[in-house]
């Protein structure tokens, strides 16, 4: 696969990881925040959150979980999908099925790299193990999507990439719609095709665009 | 190819499945077998039908030995690996590994389920408590046998836990004594070679050792002499004796089976359960494992048990009273420590877990560390960890400092500590010693003071300072013991338990200081259900949680009046159980755990969940309704318990509470009384209207009642209104009583119930009223505002369809003071 600069990217690694701080986490805070009027609750311009009670699980966005974190106001509990158990069965089921990605949340290498970096201690004993297994998993998902780009060289043929994450769509959009420009640049070149097209009643009438799938 | 056979007698029922095996072993109640098969996996297979399980664990060399604890929920497993690992059935996880040496040859997993032996290759006798600690290490006390042999060094535990057979060096069988581990003496004579295998008959009367020289003998444990002797065609590799002790299935080294049965003369009296002095684990005694002879070699392996009559008690029951009739009594509890876990899955245990903040106890070498954490880290400072030297068991959190004890043992006495988080004094951690043979039991530590109560039924009173305060007599055995502000409540044994196994438990509330006995009585349990958590709520009720999962909360009412708050069984989810901390807001704050460990572990920290209480209020047809007067009916607890402290003393800061208590009571009660008002239930409504607290509140349910224009309610609210307002005008409640022309008077220091003629009137929804609000004059007043007196008795209940617009939404807040 081509290199890219960082710039030739349409957002840089470090603005995906700024809009997955919006992700929600569960997080176990060591503090009672006193607010009698709203019931523990915090109530900010992003939204209302809480009951902050010791030892009482909650969910906060990201932002505010690495925050706290910062602080040693709480404990972040890792999301359910980076469970050592549950990667594992991911890697298998990406290993076994080259046909399809398995379903993990859109920005979870964000995630995984900000919990990595800021939280290493939500992990425990697993926190080797947990790393490994996502840069296993993003590895052989990049290695997939590769793949799957390869079989464009002819151009009839489709490739079908569902359930990626925001960083590997971020990663292969610019050679992908290039390569799609020149495929459609270099079509009329094509005898065959040219044929084809000529073969057709009305050959400047290109058939009606394809229904996008809505992504999920 | 070996061949797994399971055979019972009767009826007859046989599977053979064929799987290369190296050892394995029956669990107690006959469920599943563990097999350690070729390539060095222990797996399960259910019983009878040998249905494939999990995988228990896997090994690298060759596995040896396999044993189930007595309750069958662990097992351990050894070869020749380095190292013994002890797996959690239920979730086949590796618990601990011990640091035994390679090449064990033997396992035996005590009969009380503290202990696990071993002998390895070179000789060596290992006792490990299950803990981890190594108990006892000697080396040489087994024969050494070849690696690679098929010698197997089998020991054996005597039923009753008691002695630990172990072939000897000199053709004998060591019987080593538990807790002091002394050789106690030793069977030698008969054999010529070294003792290969040993085994207790299920009464634990005899012992059959296994020979080197092909000679079987029995020998009567109590007189240490030979009853009987045979010889094999092969030496014994491992045998088990039949339940009942008649008869004998061996298995030799070269894959013969050998029964062995009329094993005891007929002179001797055969063991049987009408003989046995110990029979504590009834057939399971025998439920054999057999080995074959050397890696490789083809042989079937016999499981031979029979189906557990129905009639037989259940061999799960533990060790309980002496039996009566045939029939087992159940025992009475344990004692508790509110917010501690078991000793032994995991070397870290909590010692206390309270809404305050937990003790954890880690096990190191030769000693452990304890360390204490605050739920809220802002509160308080943290307090360093120490290494404790005196295995402390029992832990209690108090808010200025925390109370450690530690269980008498052989040779060392229980001790006491207490070690204040911070202290103006120098020198403000204490420490006792308690009498030899004396042990503490439970410990509590409260703000200005801590207890402890012992073995010998003394409940200890200490000042922070540790100052002795008191020493009082209980009248049973503790059981539990719970602290908050100046209140201490201790529950012991009152009796013996019921045939249903439901503990007599009784409880003594202690004020401080000056010494008062506050309260005392019967704590209530479901049926066969023991105490498991004992706390206070956040107003101080005390609070019991039972092993049947339902909490009940003590309102001051009449003395002793218990009302369940939270069934575990309704309210919560299948699978899970839940591991009370404390209750706080009308919730009960707890840790939820799985059905297979009922309790959190320490690593990683257990996140509290909060459950609501709810009263099992019955429903008729609208479960709103039952949820607001589930919730009425709790706060009425607390209510009914402030209202008592109140009489006793006249802290602000409970005056306070009260009020907030009454004023969130009152607006239940006025949303039920909408609720009725809009089902056209007065009389219901009317019920409501009498019971609550605060003038505000009636003047907003006469408001409701103007708008759902329900004349004759409002007529009667009037009146009501008119007689609370008498009492606020003239103190004096003498005043007021001539006024209720016929009716009996009743004072209104008096809060029982109103006399017998009103006593119908929605039991359910009445609140007690307080002394020095105008509606404990409602009682005398009552039985007028249900007379016809004043309003037709024919007249229609509402005369026009109230609008539905809900005068509540303009004024939100109307009750609110």
């Amino acid at each position: 696969m081509v290199h890219l600069q960082e710039t030739d990217l349409l957002f840089t690694p470090a603005e995906l990881e700024f809009f997955a701080e919006d992700e929600e986490v569960e997080i176990v805070p060591n503090f009672q925040l006193q607010d009698l009027v709203n019931d523990d609750m915090l109530n900010i311009a992003a939204g209302t959150y809480g009951p902050f009670r010791p030892s009482s699980i909650t969910q906060v966005p990201l932002w505010m979980a690495l925050m706290l974190h910062k602080r040693r106001k709480c404990r972040i509990n890792p999301p359910a999908w980076m469970a050592a158990a549950q990667l594992e069965a991911v890697l298998e089921g990406e290993r076994n099925r080259p046909e399809k990605f398995q379903a993990l949340p859109f920005h979870y290498q964000e995630v995984a790299h900000l919990l990595f970096t800021h939280a290493k201690d939500s992990f425990g004993g697993d926190l080797v193990q947990v790393q490994d297994l996502v840069a296993e998993v993003a590895r052989v998902r990049r290695n997939k999507i590769q793949a799957g780009l390869r079989e464009l060289q002819s151009a009839l043929s489709a490739v079908k990439l569902l359930d990626l994450g925001y960083m590997e769509v971020n990663q292969i959009r610019p050679f992908f719609k290039a390569s799609l420009d020149r495929f459609f640049r270099l079509l009329p070149l094509d005898p065959e095709r040219q044929e084809a097209a000529e073969a057709e009643p009305t050959p400047g009438q290109r058939p009606p665009p394809r229904q996008l799938r809505r992504g999920t | 190819m070996d061949t797994l056979t399971y055979v019972v007698q009767e009826p007859v029922h046989q599977v053979t499945l064929s799987i290369p095996l190296h050892c394995l072993a029956v669990n107690p109640a006959g469920t599943q077998v563990a097999v350690a098969d070729d390539i060095n996996y222990v797996k399960f297979y259910k019983l009878p039908d040998l249905e494939k399980g999990d995988v228990a664990t896997r090994f690298t060399l060759p596995v040896r030995a396999v044993s189930f604890s007595p309750d069958g929920t662990k097992l351990v497993a050894a070869g020749d690996d380095a190292g013994i690992k002890l797996v959690n059935v239920a979730d086949t996880k590796v618990l601990r590994t011990f640091k035994a040496g390679p090449y064990t040859r033997s396992l035996a997993y005590d009969p009380e389920g503290e202990y696990v032996a071993s002998v390895a290759a070179d000789g060596s006798l290992q006792v490990w408590h299950v803990a981890g600690k190594a108990e006892l290490r000697l080396p040489r006390a087994a024969p050494k046998v070849d690696a690679a042999s098929a010698a197997r060094s089998l020991l054996a535990w005597h039923p009753d836990g008691s002695l630990l057979a172990v072939p000897g060096c000199d053709n004998d069988v060591t019987v080593y004594e538990r807790l002091s581990w002394e050789p106690a003496y030793s069977l030698a004579g008969p054999h010529s070679a070294r003792v290969n295998a040993v085994c207790f008959s299920p009464d634990g009367l005899y012992v059959v050792t296994a020979g080197q020289d092909r000679l079987l003998v029995v020998w009567d444990v109590a007189e240490k002499s030979v009853v009987a002797t045979r010889t094999t065609p092969d030496p014994v590799s491992d045998m088990a004796w039949q339940p009942e002790g008649t008869a004998l299935l061996c298995i030799t080294e070269s894959c013969g089976v050998v029964l062995w049965t009329d094993v005891l003369p007929e002179s001797r009296q055969q063991p049987s359960p009408s003989a046995g002095r110990h029979r504590l684990r009834s057939e399971d005694g025998s439920a054999s494992s057999l080995l074959d002879g050397s890696k490789g070699t083809d042989l079937a392996d016999f499981i031979d048990r029979d189906i557990p009559e129905p009639s037989k008690p259940a061999a799960q029951v533990p060790a309980g009273r002496p039996q009566l009739d045939g029939q087992r009594w159940p025992s009475p509890q344990g004692p508790i420590q509110s917010g501690s876990t078991p000793a032994g899955d995991t070397r870290r245990r909590w010692l206390a877990f309270s809404l305050l903040g937990c003790i954890s106890s880690r096990m190191e070498e030769g000693q452990s560390v304890v360390e204490v954490a605050f739920h809220d880290a802002a509160s308080h400072k943290r307090v360093p960890l120490f290494s404790d030297f005196r295995d402390f068991c029992m832990a209690s959190l108090g808010p200025k400092g925390a109370l450690y004890a530690s269980a008498a043992a052989v040779g060392t006495p229980s001790m006491l500590m207490y070690r204040p988080f911070q202290s103006w004094a120098a020198g403000g951690e204490w420490c006792f010693t308690l009498p030899a043979a004396v042990s503490a039991v439970c410990v509590a530590a409260g703000g200005s003071f801590c207890a402890v109560t012992t073995s010998d039924r003394l409940l200890r009173v200490f000042a922070l300072s540790g100052v002795q305060m008191s020493v009082i007599s209980l009248p049973g055995a503790p059981v539990a013991l719970a602290v908050q502000g100046n209140v201490l409540a201790a529950v012991w044994h009152a009796g013996l338990p019921a045939g249903d196994g439901s503990q007599a438990l009784e409880y003594t509330l202690y004020e401080f200081a000056p010494l008062t006995q506050a309260a005392s009585g019967r704590v209530p349990l479901g049926t066969g259900a023991a105490l498991a958590w004992l706390g206070f709520g956040e107003a101080g009720e005390l609070a019991a949680y039972d092993t049947a999962a339902v909490l009940r909360m003590r309102s001051g009412d009449a003395g002793n009046l218990w009302v369940p708050v939270f069934d575990g069984a309704a309210c919560g989810k299948p699978g899970e159980v839940y591991w009370p901390v404390g209750v706080a807001g009308g919730e009960l704050v707890c840790v939820s755990c799985s059905d297979a460990v009922q309790h959190p572990r320490v690593i990683p920290r257990p996140a509290l969940s909060r459950l609501a209480l709810r009263v099992p209020a019955l429903s008729a047809g609208d479960d709103a309704v039952a949820n607001l007067e589930a919730e009425l009916l709790r706060r009425n607890v607390t209510l009914s318990h402030l209202r008592e402290l109140v009489g006793g003393n006249g802290d602000p800061a409970i005056d306070a509470r009260l009020a907030s208590e009454e004023a969130e009571a009152d607006r239940t009660l006025l949303r039920l009384f909408q609720a009725a008002l809009k089902g056209e239930k007065l009389a219901r409504a009317l019920d409501l209207a009498t019971c609550v607290a605060l003038p505000q509140s009636l003047e907003g349910a006469l408001r409701l009642a103007r708008h759902h224009r329900a004349l004759a309610l409002v007529e009667r609210l009037q009146l009501l209104q008119q007689h609370s307002h008498a009492g606020v005008e003239d103190d004096d409640p003498a005043d007021v009583v001539p006024m209720d022309a016929g009716e009996p008077s009743i004072p209104s220091t008096e809060r029982a119930t109103p006399p017998a003629g009103t006593q119908p009137l929605s039991t359910a929804t009445r609140s007690p009223v307080r002394a020095h609000t105008p509606a404990a004059l409602l009682p005398s007043i009552k039985a007028n505002l249900f007379d016809a007196r004043g309003v037709r008795a024919d007249e229609p209940a509402c005369k026009r369809k109230a609008p539905a617009a809900n005068p509540f939404a303009r004024k939100p807040k109307a009750p609110k003071m």
